[in-house]
């Protein structure tokens, strides 16, 4: 038996290398791809006196896998604060443009300022009017961006929300075919490789949690502990709002029946592309609305009209700034939600519109039918009273609303300009976090794919490898085909 | 009288010279037959008992010898179904006609019936274990049942047993007496939820939603409702009330669960089982509400994929879903001896007077052997060692025949002297 034994021991060589060798051309096949693990054929002696792959197995790390899902997550949810954030910047702050709210008041103040030089020159008065004008149309916008921003966030939620039931699905299929691969025994690592690759992408949509349990099933969680995979996907459902004008409030969203983002979060998720989403949308731009919309009200505050008469009776008016709600003025001190987009310069006062800009000069643009808004009863020319008025009102100390996470009092101007820099603040300390978060997610990266990736050096290595040990065992039966030639030889 | 006997003896060599170049013939033959046993031949003398004075030639006979205990080398191959045994044990198979045989052939596929059948046509032999574990095994084929995967249908498990095992939040806020999950109000609020699949008795997934929420300090109530009853919004209220609530108390030093409190939670899945939840190593600790391991047994309705065979002889039915049940037991047998038994056509042997009775055992026990999934045993066949055997009986049988020619020769002269 001892040289058919030989035979069969090099032959069972042969097809383990075979074996082998499509595991190394599959590894270098896949070489380019980074969800793709590292494939190795795992032999075993035996049964009986031969060598044979018993299974294949991938190079996997669970704990990197985890590290690179959870900065990814973070990662994602920082870069869509950022976008927001850049998108709120450019079209509300282009400095070189000089658009900025703060800019706007500083050159109406200018304007006044030349209008108190010469009160009897109407050109200047046009101009006073056409800087208020261009205030107001900048206040309108911005809030129109802001809008727009929550408006676009709100989309991207339920894109991301679809994205997720979409890739849940995936997994349920995935998890399936491991699940029964796995207690057969067979080849599973493409498939784990794939499911692995799913995890990667929902991570991106959400922070996710990972349990692994009998025969590679796994089960998945939001980082705040909501199951989102458990044998079957969970429902991941959102309502998409569709006026986020002013200070609507978003839907929220909800997995598993379990408000995880949004209105009267319970089980709040702290990262993923959904978590920064819903942060732009229901809080740091409703933020920035808010200050819009107390500018627009110190604006009008400060442009108010009170009743000149001997004994004032009627309460102040609307001035040169006015609102949907006027001629009233806003209650002071808190936020009337939307005002930055209905803010107008009153047509009274806009001589495209019919109106008279000196109204600014004399008052009485709230109505000027009322002589109890008058303040240049006697219409000389050269009144300067309530232009200079005006240019203190603007400097003057007000309170604002102290939800708005600036300074709840100050001069309209200051209170301007912290907005600005509040904004650039928030972008520049949100854009360096997304370079930290993404030089972290880039180290998990590469961390993982050092571990588990394909490395093409030692792929050609190990081909020479078993090369090698086919030749060997090729040489072993043909030997032992010769000795037996020389037997029946012997025999002939 | 020599002369003719010098004759007789030399016909009697040539004869079982070619005796023995029949079982190198068979053995050639058999060279790659899976569970052959090499064929010999032993030779025995005939003699004349007479005096010494004179001899008689007397002649030779052939013995032929079965080497049936011979271990044959394992071949590898990718069927889990190709068995061999690694031992002295042999596995019970039966003919077309049901008559019981002993093999070592285990090339075994399932038929169109699902039964395991190998290349020779023999069925494989084993006791079902679907009534329960054997007690003992007797020593005769009855009881013994064609393995096959036909009376193996779908089923389903209904959950009885499964984990809950979570962190629940140290620094969670106190939730008011009727804001708690198990008072199954609109308003009920909770710390921490986990959905759970468990299946009930026909094997329709059923969703426990287990909802936790803080009573008091180091005090926990935990409520467990269908999913399928959940209010439009998929949360509370729930139709029909909490399956079951129960509370949990920790120790508040190591944030385990006090040795007073429930370890388990117990629920009825509707329509299915008494499931237990084991609730070891929750604890309250602090950081976020984390799932550390929630999940039941239990599964879909699910029919046989394919047959596993284990070293004990174990036949276990691999369901679609990756569920196993331990289907059969196959057993090996044996005889007191091995090589005296009588090889039937088709690599199996049946028992004969001389062999002794048949034994049955389990695969594992006593010098039986185990059973070995995905290995054929070869033949015992040595290409090499047939081949030599084959030059000497070749010079053996010329050498009987140039006894054979002198005799004649030697007759020949005696003739001539006669003329």
């Amino acid at each position: 038996m001892a040289l058919t034994l030989s035979v069969d021991t090099a032959r069972s060589s042969l097809s383990a290398t075979a074996e082998q060798i499509s595991v190394v051309s599959r590894n270098i096949a896949r070489v380019g791809d980074p969800d793709a693990t590292r494939k190795t054929g795992r032999l075993v002696s035996g049964p009986g006196a031969g060598v044979s792959v018993a299974g294949i197995d991938r190079s996997y790390n669970p704990l990197l896998l985890n590290s690179y899902l959870n900065s990814n997550s973070n990662y994602q949810s920082q870069t869509a604060i950022t976008t927001a954030l850049d998108q709120i910047q450019s079209t509300v702050d282009e400095t070189d443009l000089e658009r900025s709210p703060a800019a706007l008041i500083a050159k109406l103040n200018s304007a006044l300022q030349s209008y108190s030089a010469t009160p009897q020159n109407p050109a200047v008065a046009a101009t006073v009017v056409s800087a208020a004008k261009d205030l107001a149309t900048a206040l309108n916008s911005a809030s129109a961006t802001v809008t727009n921003v929550r408006r676009q966030a709100d989309s991207d939620i339920a894109a991301s929300v679809d994205n997720i039931n979409n890739l849940l699905s995936q997994f349920k299929d995935l998890n399936n075919q491991v699940v029964k691969g796995a207690s057969q025994g067979g080849d599973i690592t493409d498939v784990l490789d794939s499911r692995d690759a799913v995890l990667k992408q929902l991570s991106s949509e959400v922070g996710i949690r990972t349990v692994t349990r009998d025969n590679g099933d796994m089960a998945i969680y939001t980082d705040s502990g909501v199951t989102l995979f458990d044998k079957s996907p969970r429902q991941v459902a959102f309502q998409q709002t569709q006026d986020l004008s002013g200070g609507a409030t978003g839907g929220a969203v909800y997995a598993d029946g379990v408000p995880i983002a949004g209105t009267d979060h319970v089980m709040a998720i702290s990262s993923g592309k959904l978590a920064g989403l819903v942060q732009v949308r229901d809080e740091i731009a409703p933020s920035y609305q808010s200050q819009l919309d107390e500018i627009a009200r110190g604006l009008i505050e400060t442009f108010a009209e009170t009743d000149q008469s001997a004994t004032p009776t009627l309460p102040p008016a609307a001035g040169l700034f006015t609102y949907a709600g006027g001629p009233g003025v806003p209650p002071s001190g808190s936020v009337m939600a939307g005002l930055a987009g209905s803010i107008t310069v009153n047509k009274n006062a806009d001589p495209t519109q019919g109106g008279n800009a000196e109204l600014v000069r004399d008052g009485g643009i709230s109505n000027p039918g009322n002589p109890a808004y008058t303040y240049n009863t006697t219409g000389a020319a050269s009144y300067t009273d309530r232009i200079q008025a005006l240019m203190s009102n603007i400097d003057a100390e007000r309170t604002f609303d102290s939800s708005t996470q600036l300074p709840p009092s100050g001069s309209i101007s200051s209170y301007a300009k912290g907005s600005v820099s509040w904004l650039e603040a928030l972008r520049q300390s949100a854009s360096s976090e997304a370079d930290y978060r993404k030089t972290v997610a880039d180290r998990a990266t590469s961390a993982l794919s050092q571990v588990t990736g394909v490395n093409l050096d030692e792929e050609m290595t190990n081909l020479l490898d078993l090369e090698r040990t086919f030749q060997a065992s090729s040489r072993l039966i043909n030997t032992v085909d010769s000795m037996l030639s020389t037997l029946l030889q012997a025999v002939g | 009288m020599g002369l003719y006997g010098v004759m007789t003896t030399s016909v009697s060599g040539m004869s079982v010279q070619s005796d023995r170049m029949g079982t190198v013939a068979d053995n050639i033959a058999n060279v790659d037959t899976t569970g052959y046993k090499t064929a010999s031949t032993e030779f025995a003398t005939l003699v004349a008992e007479g005096r010494v004075l004179e001899y008689v030639p007397g002649s030779v006979s052939t013995i032929a010898r079965r080497g049936v205990s011979e271990q044959g080398d394992m071949t590898y191959t990718k069927s889990p179904t190709d068995l061999a045994v690694s031992g002295n044990g042999f596995f019970m198979v039966q003919s077309s006609a049901g008559t019981p045989y002993l093999t070592r052939a285990g090339s075994f596929v399932p038929n169109s019936e699902g039964e395991l059948v190998n290349a020779a046509g023999f069925k494989l032999l084993g006791y079902s274990l679907l009534g329960g574990d054997l007690s003992s095994i007797i020593n005769s084929p009855a009881g013994l049942e064609v393995v096959g995967s036909a009376n193996l249908g779908m089923k389903a498990v209904p959950s009885t047993t499964g984990a809950f095992q979570v962190n629940l939040p140290a620094g969670a806020a106190v939730t008011a007496t009727a804001d708690l999950p198990g008072a199954n109000a609109a308003t009920s609020e909770y710390a921490g939820k986990t959905s759970l699949v468990t299946y009930d008795n026909l094997g329709n997934e059923v969703v426990l939603d287990i909802y936790s929420a803080k009573t008091a300090a180091n005090t926990w109530q935990v409520a467990v409702y269908d999913h399928s009853k959940a209010s439009a919004s998929g949360g509370f209220p729930y139709t029909g009330g909490a399956l079951t609530t129960s509370t949990l108390t920790f120790d508040g030093t190591t944030g385990q669960l006090a040795s007073t409190s429930p370890s388990s939670l117990s629920v009825t899945v509707p329509n299915g089982a008494a499931l237990t939840l084991n609730l070891t190593n929750t604890t309250q600790l602090a950081g976020d509400y984390t799932p550390q391991k929630a999940t039941a047994n239990g599964n879909a309705p699910a029919a046989v994929d394919r047959l596993e065979i284990s070293k004990g002889g174990i036949v276990t039915a691999i369901y679609a879903d990756g569920s196993r049940v331990d289907a059969y037991k196959i057993p090996l047998a044996n005889v007191a001896s091995p090589d005296n038994l009588t090889a039937i056509s088709g690599n199996v042997f049946a028992t004969s007077k001389s062999s002794g009775d048949l034994q049955l055992g389990t695969a594992n026990t006593g010098s039986l052997g185990q059973v070995v999934s995905g290995a054929l045993e070869k033949s015992t066949v040595d290409l090499a060692s047939e081949l030599t055997e084959m030059v000497e009986a070749q010079r053996s049988y010329t050498a009987n025949s140039k006894v054979f020619q002198t005799g004649a020769q030697l007759l020949d002269v005696l003739v001539n002297l006669v003329r």
